[in-house]
């Protein structure tokens, strides 16, 4: 306020001091009043908006599509990567598709060909509770995070195959890193138990940005293909607040977000079209979000899709509907016991998704139940890729589509690919 | 004055955070969406139209010898079975 008068304003204003900041805080009341109320009017209109849109779903636009018929999936192991001596906590496939880096509690990181299952390099980790590594564009650079708090940058070296070329250690989530992923030629992104995510710069050994709009654990995140985003700035985060959330490395707010389920967001991953985002939940339910309808279009149930499996005429005697469970030996419920046990089903969290090199089909991972093989279109189960003798922790599908990593706590990776006729 | 000025401090928060609020469900509001049924086509376009050797009742078999993944593996695992000289360059402890 400014006042020419000094004297004549100091006299008026110590006697109305006390009227004059009731007034005050009167119409900030009101204005908050009428500020809520535009924030109801406006929740209203985009509900309304919202259901407008929401005018079907994948599975009734795929009616006239042809169901896959069952057991018909090409889809056979022809390699098992052997070398690890504790769980596979992660993998990834380099871009060229050639090479695979996978990270064990065995405390190391090891680079494997992954046509001809030899190891290429291996990389002593500081701290055996890896959780999550990553591997460059380029392959020159990989990144492992963990318990420690620390994303931990090493480069590769064609001359010395085991060694730890430290090029950088991200420390300053204050929890533990859930996973990491190159971003561009210089940056890493990470998510983590602290309710953030961060990037990283390399080249400048620091942070250069938080997303921090999450109420929960941060738990995974998802670029979109590369070649749906050449630019590279978008990326998407789930979290145990049961949200997803897509942001734009440019601003400092996400740009979009979904509510997914009441549960954990354990895993996420975009469409191949770079247009939707598949997310996994501890409920056992996959479902699809498309980004440019703003809403979910999919939903793939486990118990739903094995009880649609069983009931539909011709495909209960199909070949693998009686290979339920994990392997044999491993796992001791009979088939009997376990469809009796529907809880059983209701228990399946979703550990890992990825779709194939269509994205016709889904490859999803549960607990305890192995790793599913979904049709996208019609939300029915078309197969599962049965062989490890432990959990599944992962699976992801090569960038050329021709191949489909699966990692295991059995130690080994599983790569499997289209037989020939 | 300060004391009584609190609450006033805190009441002015609000109404900023709440104007905050707004603004973003403003920007929702307008954000472009389209149809959850043409999203659904364009993402069935893409599954179908896109090879996918795993699926044989659509797109047959694999041309012998073009999976990179599979070749090479065919290849040592029948040298190592059958115990012959390999011809293809891997190597060979003699």
């Amino acid at each position: 306020m400014i006042v020419k008068n000094g004297t004549s304003y100091e006299h008026s204003h110590h006697n109305q001091a006390l009227p004059l900041a009731v007034d005050v805080e009167n119409s900030v009341k009101d204005q908050i009043a009428l500020a809520r109320s535009d924030t109801r009017q406006l929740q209203d209109l985009i509900t309304r908006v919202k259901a407008k849109v929401r005018d079907a779903n994948l599975a009734q636009m795929s009616k006239n599509v042809p169901s896959l018929r069952g057991g018909s999936v090409n889809l056979a192991s022809h390699l098992t990567l052997n070398g690890h001596n504790n769980k596979i906590s992660d993998f990834a496939w380099s871009s060229d598709s050639q090479s695979i880096l996978s990270a064990s509690q065995d405390g190391f990181m090891i680079i494997w060909d992954a046509a001809l299952g030899f190891k290429k390099n291996a990389i002593p980790l500081d701290s055996q509770w890896v959780l999550t590594c990553a591997i460059n564009a380029s392959g020159n650079l990989v990144a492992s995070a963990g318990l420690t708090n620390n994303c931990t940058i090493y480069r590769i070296s064609q001359e010395n195959r085991i060694q730890q070329q430290i090029v950088s250690i991200f420390k300053g989530h204050t929890c533990y890193v859930s996973q990491v992923e190159f971003f561009g030629g210089n940056e890493v992104i990470t998510a983590s138990g602290d309710m953030t995510c961060a990037l990283w710069d390399i080249p400048k050994a620091k942070r250069v940005a938080e997303f921090s709009d999450h109420l929960g654990d941060v738990l995974a995140l998802a670029l979109p293909p590369p070649k749906t985003q050449p630019e590279k700035t978008v990326f998407a985060s789930g979290g145990s607040d049961g949200y997803v959330y897509i942001w734009d490395t440019r601003m400092r707010t996400a740009g979009q977000s979904f509510f997914v389920s009441e549960s954990d967001v354990s895993t996420l991953k975009f469409f191949n079209n770079g247009n939707a985002i598949l997310t996994g939940t501890d409920d056992g339910i996959a479902r699809m979000f498309d980004l440019r309808s703003d809403c979910v279009i999919a939903a793939y149930s486990l118990s739903q899709g094995l009880s649609q499996r069983t009931n539909s005429p011709g495909k209960q005697h199909s070949e693998f509907s009686l290979e339920y469970g994990l392997s044999p030996g491993k796992n001791s419920f009979t088939r009997a016991t376990r469809s009796a046990n529907s809880t059983y089903l209701d228990n399946q969290g979703i550990v890992s998704l990825d779709f194939s090199g269509s994205g016709r089909l889904i490859h999803a991972c549960y607990t305890d139940y192995g790793c599913v093989i979904w049709d996208t279109l019609k939300a029915e189960i078309v197969g599962k890729l049965e062989g490890h003798s432990s959990r599944i922790s992962g699976v992801k599908t090569s960038p050329d589509g021709m191949a489909v990593c699966t990692g295991s706590w059995d130690a080994t990776l599983k790569l499997w690919s289209p037989e020939y006729m | 004055m300060g004391e009584q000025d609190l609450p006033l401090k805190i009441q002015y928060l609000k109404l900023k955070r709440i104007n905050e609020l707004n603004k973003k469900l403003k920007e929702e509001l307008v954000r472009e969406r389209i149809t959850a049924s043409n999203a659904c086509l364009s993402i069935i376009d893409y599954a179908t139209s896109h090879e996918d050797y795993a699926l044989p009742e659509i797109w047959g078999y694999p041309a012998p010898g073009s999976n990179p993944h599979r070749a090479n593996a065919q290849k040592i695992h029948k040298s190592a079975r059958t115990g012959s000289s390999s011809d293809n360059g891997c190597c060979v402890i003699v």
